[in-house]
């Protein structure tokens, strides 16, 4: 209790679950009790710091992108092997499931012409689940130099994470 | 921290059909949360990576059951929560929060984090855990209720005796 405010009521003001007409009164208190004010003061400082560093450790300890999708291109190994059923696809389907995994971090445009060059150098005859896997590989080819080594294996863990079936 | 709208509709869509790209769309939105919810409390790169990803599967695995986008958010990180726990009883030896030395790593910014797990240090482990939701991760009352399995009137009084206990130990001048 100070000066007639209950615990209860100090920490339903500062969190903001207070009603209105509670709210009013304790803040006409505060209008006119310095020592009430302060310590409320000292605990919004709190509040502030808080919210300032604890924003900044999450955005340090926030993955790299280049990581991020290592452990997507790893995920999605995982569920494929783990639900094979559930997103075996066609050829077809696969090239665009690919596109639009791969659009977002290298560029759509980049990654239809790389898509398509690899689609020539590793499956002349057409694609299919046999010649996939010689896809995947050209394609890598494609992006390495460009983008750079862990882009390049990127490219193909994420090829390689669709599971491709002809139909 | 809440979902902005283009946010929130990769999740609506994943949960109303997981597929590769929608699972891929919510991974990139998320996974680096999780993986920041357990370098924040104490695991290194890798550990957190492990634990991440098995955060991730069951968020695929489970989304079936989960039907509102609203809720996602304390899902996630109770599903963090619990696979956390359960490393705790697997391991030997706890990480701590006040370990933490070592951020360069990450973002180049190597003094994040060294003053918060100063500040944890004066807390008891369930303000501490509460705190770091609220402030760290960014949730709202209601979401730490949920995340804690606590009522929300018990997830606010943590927060403001948290405060109370960091002015008394550190002051609030500069
Ligand atoms: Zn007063």
């Amino acid at each position: 209790m100070q000066h007639g405010f209950t615990e209860q009521e100090w920490m339903e003001f500062s969190e903001g679950a207070m009603g209105a007409s509670s709210r009013s009164r304790l803040e006409a208190h505060l209008a006119v009790c310095a020592e009430c004010a302060a310590k409320l003061d000292a605990i919004r400082v709190w509040h502030q710091r808080l919210s300032t560093e604890g924003e900044r450790l999450r955005v340090a300890m926030e993955l790299p992108e280049i990581d991020r999708e290592r452990m997507l291109a790893q995920s999605l190994e995982r569920i494929a092997a783990e639900y094979p059923s559930a997103e075996r696809r066609g050829p077809a389907e696969a090239l665009a499931a690919l596109r639009a995994l791969l659009g977002p971090v290298f560029g759509a445009g980049m990654i239809r012409a790389a898509v398509d060059a690899a689609l020539e150098r590793g499956a002349p005859g057409g694609i299919n689940a046999a010649s996939w896997s010689a896809f995947a590989a050209e394609l890598r080819e494609m992006i390495q130099p460009a983008c750079g080594l862990a882009a390049g294996f990127l490219a193909l863990r994420a090829a390689m994470s669709l599971a491709v079936a002809d139909r | 921290m809440a979902f902005n709208p283009n946010e929130e509709e990769a999740v609506a869509l994943f949960l109303a059909r997981p597929t590769v790209e929608t699972y891929s769309a919510v991974f990139r939105l998320l996974a680096p949360r999780v993986q920041a919810y357990f370098r924040a409390r104490g695991y290194d790169a890798a550990a957190a990576e492990d634990l991440s990803q098995e955060v991730m599967l069951v968020v695929y695995r489970e989304s079936r059951r989960l039907r509102e986008k609203g809720a996602f958010q304390p899902w996630l990180f109770k599903i963090s929560r619990n696979v956390m726990l359960q490393d705790y009883r697997r391991a030997t030896r706890r990480p701590q929060i006040v370990e933490i030395t070592e951020m360069e790593s990450s973002a180049g910014d190597p003094l994040a984090g060294l003053q918060f797990a100063q500040w944890m240090k004066c807390l008891n482990d369930d303000e501490r855990e509460t705190v770091m939701l609220r402030y760290v991760e960014g949730l709202e009352y209601h979401e730490i209720a949920e995340v804690l399995g606590i009522p929300i009137g018990t997830a606010q009084w943590r927060i403001f005796s948290s405060k109370k206990k960091l002015a008394a130990s550190f002051g609030h001048g500069v």
